[in-house]
Parts: C-alpha cells; structure tokens; sequence
C-alpha cells in the first residue's frame, strides 16, 4: 500500500461537508464559526510544532483543548475517508488482518492497520477508555506498545453510583498529570476552567435541544443528531460549539413554536436504538422523503438526561468530577459498560417519552456485547410498547458486509408496514 | 504405568461429566455450589461459606441452538454454550452465580442468565481493567462487598477462621497443580499435555479437599513410577484464548508434539503463588489475584503477558506457540500482532489457530499443526550441531 493516505485531509473535507450540509438547512448557522477549521489546524499541526492526541470515542475532549493538544478521534478517520474512497478503507481493512482478528470492530481493525502500515502518523500520545468494548481495549493497548505511543487508560467500572463517580474523578486527575508529562507543560488551571464552562454552555443548549425532540412533530432531523454528536465529542470546550449548539436550539424552539416539523408531514417516528448508518447516510434522507421518517430518538445523543450540570465549579476536583460524570455517560459507553438493564431501562424510557413509532436497531457487526442484547431488548419493547423493532446487521465502515441496497430493501420492508 | 492410567481416567470422568459424581455427593448432602467463569472471582470466599465453586465448563456442548435464540451468530460459542448448558437444564445443579466483566461475551451471558433464567444467589464483580494501588483498592472493596453478599445471602458468617482456613486448602490445591505443572520441564515428561490439562479441570469443578487428595496420590504414584524412555516430541505451548478442549489438544499431542506448558486461564494461569494466611486475609486475595499473571482483559498488559510467555518458553523449553483465539474473543482477536512480533522477533515458531468452542474443523487443524510442527523438527534438523537457546 502507498505511504500517507492522507485521512487527516479527509477528515477536513468531510467536515466542510458536514458544515455545508448544517448551514443548508439551518442558514443561521452560516454566522456562526466554521466548525472544520478545527480540523484544518490538525492537518497544520506539525509544522507548528503542536501535538496530535488521539481520543477514543467515549473519552471527553476538555482537557485535549486545555492543553492544546489538537485531538483526532481515530475510530471516525474510515468513516470519513470512506466518503470518498470507500475502496481505500476496504483495502486497509483487508490489510489489518495481517494484525488482527478479521471479527475485531472495523473501526479498531482500520486503526492498527492505518498507524503500524504507516498510513496514518502515530499521535504524540492517547487517551483511552475500557469502555465501550473489548476491541477498543485490546487494540489500544496493542498499538499502543507495539509503537511505543505513550497512553493513558481510564479503567471504567462496572457500577453507575456515587462511589464509580469518585473512582473515575480521581483518574482525571491522574490523566492531568499524565498529559503533564507528556506534554512537557503544567496545567494552567484557568484555561481549563474556561474550557469546561465552555463546554457545560454548549451542553446546555445540547440538554434542551434534546427536550425539544421529543416534540410531536419533532423539529430537527436524524441525520442532524448524527452530525451534531461528532461535534459534540471532539470540540466541547471549544467556544464556538457554544454558538453551535445554541444557533441549532434556535432552530428548533422556532420550528417548535410554530408548530413546524422537520419534516413536512411527520408520519413516523423512530428511534435509533443502535448508532445510525452513516455509512450510509443518504438513506436517511431517502426515510424522510419517501415515508416522512423522522429519527427522534437517536442512540448516540441521548445521554442528555444523565446528570445534571454543575452551576458552578469552585474547585479542581468539582472539574474533575465533572468530567468523570460526563466519561461515565458517554454514548455508547453508557450503555456498553455496565448491567444491561441499564441500557434496556434507558431505551425504554427513552422510546416512551419521544413517543416512537417503531425503534431500529442497525447492528454493527464488530459490537459483539450490543448483539448479545438485541434478541432481548426487542422483546422488551414489544412487550412494553407494543412497538415494532428491526433488527439487521451491517458495518460502520465496510459497505461490503451489508451493500446500501442490501439495507435500503430491509429498511423499506418495515417502513411499508408502518404506514 | 497401569495405576496411573486409572487415576488419570478418574480425573477425566470427573473433568468431562457434568455435575460428576463429586458435585452429586456434595449435593446430596444438601449443600450448596455457587458457579463462577472467571479467574478473578476469589474461590476461596465462596469455600469459606461453605459452599462449593464451581467453574462453568460446558463440557462437550456442541449445539447452540436454545442459546441462539438470544445471543447472535457473532458471540463466542463458549458464552453460547454455557447458555445452552443452562437452558437445556444442564447447570439447574447450580444454587448460584458469580459473574463479572470479563470479557463483552461472558459478561452478556450474566445478563441473559439474570433475565430469563436467574440462579436463587446472583452476584456480580466489577474487576478493574489494570493494576496499579487505586485500581487493587477497588478490587478489594468488590471483594469484601461480595464476602458480605454471600454471607448474607446464605446465612453463613465467613469468619477468620473460616476463611484462613479456605485460603489454606486453595493454596494447597495450587501448590499440587503446580507441582504437576512442573513434571513437564523434564525432556521426556511422564503425562502428556492432555494428561495433565485433565487433570486440571477436575479441580476447577470438583470439591478440594477430595481432589486434593486424589492428587497427591497421583504425584506420589508418578513419583515411585519407572519411566520408559520414550521418543522425544515438538515441545509445543497453548496460549491466547480461554482453552479447555482435551479433544483438541489431544489432536495436537497425537500429531508428534506434547503440550508442555500453557499461558491460559484454565492451565497455568491458575496457578498463584501461596496466598499469606496471616494479616487482612481479604487484601492477601485482592492483592494475589489482581496480580497474577494479566488476562489479555487487563489494559496495558500486553508486555507482562509476553513476558509471561517467554518465561514458559524458556522454563519448559517450549520450541513452538499456538496462539489460539476463540471465534469473536475480540481481546485476544486484538492482541494477537502483538505477541506474534515478539514471538518473531525472539525467534520463537509460532501458529496462530482460530476455532469454536466446540471441536469442529480437525481435519483443517491436523494439516496447519502438522505443518507448523514439521516446520520446527526442519529448523532443528538445520541446527543441529548449533547451540541454540530459546
């Protein structure tokens, strides 16, 4: 394979689409910052001489921005590669199973694959979490001594109370000292307290767009949540996600009061009990025109109700413990890490306040834990809303696994029979 | 030779009956076993109380089709297969579970188990992913919340004495197993790999005090025995997954090589150094378990279980590694690279097998095994006449 595929660049470009599309549909959002140029800097940063963090997908972005550590979530780089070349990353996906077994998440396996082939450049350090799966942890903690990548774990427990928050604060602390020493540079506690403010605004505005979707008709789209939710992980902290998050709740509150749906004519409600297709992501597009489905529900935004935010933060240790509070309910990490009522409890309730229609579960393959619930989990919500679920298997980055068609057929199967 | 044989046959029918005729004994005397599936559970808690552990073997399960009905084609068949064990009233001898966040599959399948098909005593233990003081402060709490679980529970106070006296007969079967571990350093072993991983499992589902004895017998036996001198075999060793298929190593001994040594959770993972059995006998536990040889579960272990590995190798003069995964274990799925470049970069043959839990595609495993097998009596050949150390 060719040295360098440029995923970084990728990653730009895709961002920039991502902002067209936003700006498309809510045109306030052309007055507000361009949110790719974050991801413009990362391509930048080795001639300026910063340091490139990778983040795991459940690990929050604060302290990444607190010390200046421009931050790449790696488990997104295929995703947005594949947006142009998807034959790119079937072909790094083949190459990892040279490294790795070919049932590990593709997400994980394009990482080993992607950074021991060179095509990618190690970071300057990692932050991972042993959350949401046992490929995340292997695969990290591989790479990471295989390439001698310094790296900092937060070991996730099991239970969600008082005593896993104390535990996980703790580690927060432990991770500041980490980045401390790799970074060569002392907190400046200032910053960071900025940066969390900035964060507890934007999650302000995230808290009450979210009770705003369970509006009936519901006055954003799926396709919206999805994209938001990348955002929200990688740029908390960021003063301009504050504006984002506040430019897209306008939105809705408008659409809200004048009782005016994203959609024209809302006929169904759905609620994505599994993260959404994006490989696929035009098949969103093609739910809402041709059966006026909306997802209002979506798996990976909905943590929104978890804990409430600090109103103020007099102490280090009342940041670390937010930080703690927001790793342990992270999507996908809330409802991977721990009993699995905790998950099924959540959807439940999620699915009754958004008053859903039916609920689907698009199942990623390499979620092996997820699958493991998925035969009781519909069980549960057939039997305690009377709604139907569909349940099939696909890939979050190999199109091969389940081709577009081969989803679109499934998809429009269940929906004719919703109407 | 013949008296030996005998016993090893005991072991076996107590390794592969499920419960065997110890369990029924024990239970017929209304007394109480609490299963467990992971290494990280403290037996010596569960023995305290008075009940009996029992590790969660399906032995000789080969359909999963009542298990699939809840789990998908995309679990590992070992979480399928005790749930199957489980639905087709096979583990209805158990009074309770102990589970924990092993792994994604074996904790799924506690979950599944709680929610159609509950054991009268459920517990769960949430064991850290690393080892460093905070993380063993917090295994210890989980430990002592589990002591006070089961105390309750079943109404028996596991004092002092009791539990002093737990840790003593667990050390005492570890020290055995031990023992019979370090027969194979010799060059021409008296018990094959098979014999020996036999022997093993009949302790982890077999009440101590009566295993104990039975194996003392046998080392005493295989002390006294005479040994034929026999034709010296591939030293072969058993890592990566969870293994406990006597089919599949005996498949693997039968094609010239003997199993000498092993890095997994049902063979020499086992094995603890002796657990102190004076002071906070809860910390001596927390402490000893926590550090044991890493599970490829424990984040940032990856050297320590190479580590662990190349001592083996070089303990028992093991000449070649099967790294064998389980179908969807993500954790040695994961892994694998990593220990296959240091088994390369020290030299080191090594075979990577992927298989179910269940012993299916013999025929395929028969050809790469011979293969990698030949492959190490070629390279001997070469170097005869060399000095080589592993």
């Amino acid at each position: 394979m060719s040295k360098q595929i440029p995923f970084y660049k990728n990653q730009w470009v895709a961002m920039k689409h991502h902002v067209e599309y936003e700006r498309s549909i809510i045109p306030a959002l052309n007055n507000v910052w361009d949110r790719s140029e974050h991801y413009e800097r990362v391509l930048r940063a080795k001639e300026e001489g910063r340091p490139i963090g990778w983040q795991q997908l459940t690990v929050f972005s604060e302290l990444f921005h607190a010390f200046d550590i421009l931050n790449v979530c790696p488990e997104e780089l295929p995703k947005y590669a594949g947006i142009y070349d998807w034959e790119i990353v079937c072909k790094v996906l083949d190459k990892s199973k040279e490294f790795v077994s070919d049932y590990v998440c593709s997400l994980n396996r394009f990482m080993v694959a992607a950074v021991i082939e060179g095509l990618v450049p190690p970071p300057d350090l990692i932050i991972h979490a042993s959350q949401p799966c046992d490929a995340g942890l292997s695969t990290y903690s591989a790479v990471a001594s295989h390439m001698d990548i310094p790296i900092f774990s937060f070991d996730i427990p099991y239970w969600d109370d008082e005593r896993a928050v104390n535990y996980v604060t703790d580690q927060v602390e432990e991770c500041v000292g980490f980045l401390e020493d790799v970074t060569g540079k002392k907190l400046n506690y200032d910053k960071l307290r900025e940066v969390v403010e900035f964060s507890i605004k934007a999650q302000f505005y995230r808290n009450a767009l979210y009770e705003l979707e369970k509006n009936r008709p519901c006055p954003i789209g799926g396709k919206l949540l999805h994209r938001m939710q990348q955002a929200w992980r990688e740029l908390c902290g960021l003063p301009g996600l504050v504006d984002y998050f506040r430019t897209i709740y306008e939105f809705a509150l408008q659409n809200v009061k004048e009782g005016r749906g994203f959609l024209r004519n809302e006929r169904i409600r759905l609620a994505y009990i599994y993260v959404q297709h994006g490989i696929f992501g035009d098949l969103i597009d093609w739910m809402e025109d041709t059966y006026q489905a909306n997802i209002v529900m979506d798996y990976m935004t909905c943590d929104a109700d978890k804990f409430e935010l600090p109103s103020d933060l007099p102490t280090p240790r009342a940041i670390y413990r937010f930080l703690a509070k927001k790793l342990l309910n992270s999507p996908m990490g809330m409802q991977s890490r721990g009993p699995a009522r905790y998950y099924f409890d959540d959807i439940v309730k999620k699915c009754r306040e958004f008053r859903v229609d039916a609920a689907i579960f698009p199942g990623h393959i390499g979620c092996k834990q997820t699958w493991a619930l998925a035969s009781l989990l519909k069980d549960i919500l057939q039997d305690e809303l009377s709604i139907p679920v569909l349940t099939f298997e696909y890939d979050l980055c190999d199109p091969r696994v389940s081709t577009k068609e081969e989803v679109r057929e499934k998809l429009e199967t269940f929906l004719s029979t919703l109407i | 030779m013949n008296k030996i044989r005998e016993m090893l046959l005991e072991f076996r029918e107590l390794a592969e009956r499920v419960p065997n005729k110890l369990v029924s004994e024990w239970k017929s005397k209304g007394k109480k076993v609490v299963g467990y599936f992971c290494l990280y559970v403290p037996q010596e808690i569960i023995s305290a109380a008075g009940l009996l552990p029992y590790r969660l073997r399906p032995a000789g399960c080969n359909d999963v089709a009542r298990a699939d009905a809840y789990f998908s084609r995309l679990n590992c068949t070992l979480a399928r297969s005790c749930l199957q064990f489980r639905l087709e009233g096979r583990f209805d001898f158990l009074d309770g579970l102990v589970g924990m966040n092993s792994c994604d599959h074996m904790r799924r399948l506690y979950d599944i188990w709680e929610a159609i098909t509950p054991s009268p005593y459920m517990c769960f233990l949430s064991v850290p992913h690393q080892i460093n003081e905070r993380t063993l402060a917090w295994y210890y709490n989980e430990i002592a919340g589990f002591k006070k679980h089961i105390e309750k529970y079943y109404g028996s106070e596991i004092d002092e004495h009791s539990l002093k006296m737990a840790i003593r007969l667990h050390n005492e079967t570890r020290m055995l197993i031990k023992e019979l571990q370090e027969l194979r350093e010799k060059k021409d072993p008296e018990l094959t790999g098979t014999d020996v991983m036999t022997v093993i499992l009949a302790g982890m589902v077999s009440p101590k005090e009566q295993y104990n004895k039975m194996l003392k017998e046998l080392l005493q036996e295989i002390k006294k025995g005479k040994k034929e001198p026999k034709e010296e075999k591939t030293r072969i060793m058993i890592a990566g997954s969870s293994f406990d298929d006597l089919v599949l190593a005996k498949t693997i001994e039968d094609l010239g090589a003997i199993i000498v040594t092993d890095a997994v959770c049902f063979g020499r993972r086992y094995v603890l150094d002796p657990i102190p059995e004076n002071g906070d006998l809860l910390w001596n536990l927390a402490v000893k378990y926590l550090n044991r040889s890493p599970c490829a579960r424990m984040f940032g272990g990856n050297l320590e279980r190479w580590k662990f590995i190349r001592k083996m190798v070089s303990d028992f003069r093991v000449e070649g590694i099967i790294y064998q995964t389980m179908r969807y274990c993500d954790l040695t799925g994961g892994e694998r690279f990593y220990i296959e470049k240091m088994a390369k970069d020290s030299s080191i043959p090594f075979l990577h097998l992927e298989r179910e839990y269940w012993t299916g595609g013999l025929e395929q495993i028969r050809t790469r095994v011979g293969a990698f097998i030949e492959m190490i009596e070629a390279r001997k050949l070469r170097n005869k006449g060399k000095t080589h150390h592993l």
